[in-house]
């Protein structure tokens, strides 16, 4: 896989950035350019290099098993840390990823051009409390502060979503600017890259679009999915994102510390949530969920132990044993909603206990077999790409 | 605890960094000071911050369940990486590490590295697999080149073994010199502040710590993992750890998790330069010599002799019997180790030395399953 240079072009209001990609092996059913957009008022957060290009098909080229050669230049840094990220991926799932080299015609360091913070935002649960936890006045460590968030169109709103994506853009726009933190946004094609799971792909996409937009920010908060005991490959779940930091651009994992039904409780508290908490990636409509989801049920049922349920207009449905018991969840989800189990079993709500354990029996015959086929799976040959020979 | 940092001094060729330790509880048996030391031509480097023994002392706290205020200024990335940091130890060790609260009498960040890349540097396999590696005609990504190396004295070489300390250095110090690297030397009495048994998890903060101190205008700093990706210690490697503990100016990485340890000694057994100062031994090495006896030398030992290169070393003059791999002891902390050799013995067919191994780690289980037993039922 060749990405071509990076261009970089204004019109309509936009800034596009974008690189040709030439495949070297089929299918060649995907677009010819991947390219980023941002309002032309984020000029100066943009950058020309083609780090984020890198990171946004990563996934695409482990799964085809196709060598990424960068026609311009990369962070050696960043070269570094996708190499260790790429090799942990092989080693967890040798069968989905395959090893593969990484190449530039020329590499060179990133300085850093700025001091400020961003956190990457979609105005779910975790991001929200990435957000909260270091808003200025919730900030323990002075200098930890978030200054900017980055709000995409293009990953679960898609391209064709665009009333959807401005009706949540202007709610986060208010209500961080109360906050005193600057919404940045951006539209991206990267989604049609992306053959397969999604939520295999999106979190190196999205650090490709912080690479991006990094120009005049120094670190990037990623909003932690699991705390560092319910990933299913313990911490390295929470801390590999930060392999993928570059030498001006450091990306760290954030709210790892506690788990999903902790944050949750947290964020049940904060009234600025209960018209904007966003969660739903399955039918979303606007800044509503769709309240039948495992992603929804597992957000209602916490929140309803917390007592806030009813606080929430975004969750239009009313929460019923016979949504949480016929919910579908992903085995990748199971620490999340053990959590949520444990929360209800320690406020005594039995009955949703009950619910929730109906819920994961059902689902856990899908998972065994999955766990079966992935079992007996035959895994790629390694591929060392820095064994020395003196 | 309270941290006092000291005003730097400069005598007999050497800067002092150290901080006046206050300690809040009993016990109070540890030394009144922290104390690091750099040779005067290392000036450039000291920084004159006290992140650094924030860090040092992190471990401390944690099994003394002491909160830590610095009485300085501390990086507020470092302050949060150290937040995380605690918290994965506290969730590790629940009983033996409670979480404690950090806090500096100022925040401000520290300004970003300038290009150049260090690599701490003890002499043993991951240490040479990594520099090694980093060095400008290995490394494929021009910027990603170690110009420094780290040798540290009062980690595993103890303050005693000055002999054997510069015996080292000045190996080391010719090496790194004909490939381009300079070699950095510090002196510590960190470990006086480590509790019994407890220094396999104290030395990455340690590490980091001198990092910190000696790290002025360094933008990078590799840390040697001994670990492997694969390797699923409690809840996943602990190679993720040491990222935690950088900060705005230095990013700490472990470096060579990637490889299992095997494939590092392997590759390792192909450099000239290690056959006469590879140094792994920490129970009694004596100069550039391992003691060939205790469990890390003899795991050293049957892989080079797997890769047909242990007579090359001069380092490891004793030599490997049959006996040593079948009854040597070694911990349940090494299976993944030995177990990376087992199946590199499988694939060379030298099933003398698999049969070896084999019986070492079924004899040793059952010590590993009798220990885990007696500490169960509150024996040990």
């Amino acid at each position: 896989m060749i990405i071509h240079p990076v261009t970089r072009q204004c019109e309509h209001g936009q800034i596009c950035v974008a690189a040709r990609i030439e495949l070297e092996k089929p299918p060649y059913n995907l677009p010819e350019f991947l390219w980023f957009k941002f309002p032309e008022a984020q000029v100066s957060f943009v950058s020309d290099y083609a780090d984020g290009f890198v990171l946004a098909l990563l996934y695409l080229a482990q799964v085809r098993g196709e060598n990424i050669h960068v026609r311009g230049t990369l962070s050696p840094r960043l070269c570094y840390g996708i190499n260790e990220y790429q090799r942990i991926r092989n080693l967890r799932d040798p069968r989905r990823y395959q090893p593969i080299e990484i190449s530039a015609d020329r590499y060179i360091r990133r300085e850093s051009s700025g001091d400020n913070i961003l956190s990457l935002f979609s105005g779910g649960i975790d991001s929200f409390y990435t957000l909260w936890t270091h808003l200025p006045q919730n900030e323990k460590y002075a200098g930890n502060s978030v200054t900017h968030a980055l709000f995409v169109q293009g990953f679960d709103f898609g391209l064709h979503q665009t009333a959807m994506f401005e009706i949540c853009r202007a709610a986060y726009s208010r209500m961080l600017g109360e906050w005193d933190v600057a919404l940045l946004t951006a539209s991206t094609n990267v989604r049609s890259f992306v053959l397969g799971n999604w939520s295999k792909a999106v979190s190196p996409v999205l650090l490709g679009l912080a690479h991006i937009i990094g120009r005049s920010i120094s670190r990037v908060y990623m909003p932690a999915e699991y705390s560092y005991t319910e990933g299913l490959v313990g911490i390295a779940s929470a801390l590999q994102y930060g392999l993928l930091s570059s030498e001006g651009l450091e990306v760290l994992n954030d709210g790892s510390r506690i788990s999903k039904f902790d944050r949750i409780a947290a964020m049940a508290q904060v009234p600025a949530t209960y018209n904007t908490l966003r969660v739903c990636y399955t039918r979303p409509d606007g800044l509503m969920n769709c309240c039948e989801c495992g992603k929804c049920i597992n957000t209602m049922t916490a929140l309803e132990i917390c007592g806030t349920l009813k606080n929430y207009s975004t969750f239009p449905k009313p929460l019923t044993h016979q949504r949480i018991r016929a919910a579908h969840s992903s085995y990748a989800a199971l620490p999340i909603y053990l959590s949520s189990l444990r929360g209800t079993l320690s406020q005594h709500r039995y009955d949703l206990a009950l619910d929730t354990g109906i819920m994961l029996l059902q689902n856990s015959f899908r998972w065994g077999a999955h766990a079966l086929k992935k079992r007996f799976a035959k895994p790629n040959p390694p591929n060392k790409t820095r064994t020395p020979a003196p | 605890m309270i941290i006092h940092p000291q005003t730097p001094k400069i005598e007999n060729g050497e800067i002092t960094v150290s901080a006046g330790i206050e300690l809040q509880k009993p016990p109070y048996d540890f030394p009144k000071t922290l104390w690091f030391r750099f040779p005067e031509a290392q000036a450039e480097f000291v920084s004159e911050r006290a992140d650094g023994f924030a860090v040092a002392l992190l471990n401390l706290a944690l099994l003394r369940g002491e909160d830590i205020q610095l009485r300085g200024t501390l990086s507020p990335r470092l302050a949060w990486g150290m937040q995380e940091f605690q918290r994965v130890q506290s969730l590790w060790h629940p009983h033996e590490k409670k979480p404690v609260t950090i806090c500096a009498d100022d925040y401000a960040r520290t300004e970003p590295g300038a290009g150049k890349i260090g690599c701490a540097f003890s002499g043993g396999v991951d240490s040479f697999f990594t520099l090694w590696t980093h060095l400008p005609q290995n490394e494929p990504y021009r910027g990603n080149a170690v110009s420094y190396g780290l040798f540290v004295q009062g980690l595993d070489i103890g303050l005693h073994e000055t002999h054997t300390f510069e015996t080292h250095r000045t190996a080391y110090a010719k090496i790194l010199r004909e490939w381009g690297v300079e070699l950095l030397t510090a002196r510590t009495n960190i470990r006086a502040f480590d509790q019994a048994g407890d220094w396999v998890y104290a030395i990455t903060p340690a590490l980091a710590s001198v990092v910190h101190l000696l790290g002025r205008g360094l933008g990078r700093f590799y840390i040697p993992a001994s670990e492997f990706y694969a390797e699923q210690p409690p809840w996943g490697p602990d190679a993720f750890l040491s990222a935690l503990l950088s900060s705005e100016e230095v990013q700490i990485l472990e470096d060579g998790a990637g490889f299992d340890k095997y494939e590092k000694i392997e590759a390792v057994a192909r450099i000239p330069a290690s056959y006469d100062c590879l140094r792994v031994c920490y129970q009694d090495a004596s100069g550039l010599v391992n003691c060939g006896k205790c469990d890390k030398c003899v795991h050293t030992m049957t892989s080079l002799a797997l890769c047909g290169a242990l007579p090359k070393y001069s380092t490891f003059p004793k030599p490997l019997t049959r006996r040593k791999i079948l009854f040597s002891k070694t911990p349940y902390t090494m299976l993944a180790i030995e177990l990376s050799t087992l199946n590199a013995a499988l694939r060379a067919h030298r099933y003398d030395y698999a049969s070896g191994i084999s019986f070492k780690l079924f004899w040793n289980s059952l010590r590993w399953g009798s220990s885990w037993l007696r500490k169960r039922m509150g024996l040990m």
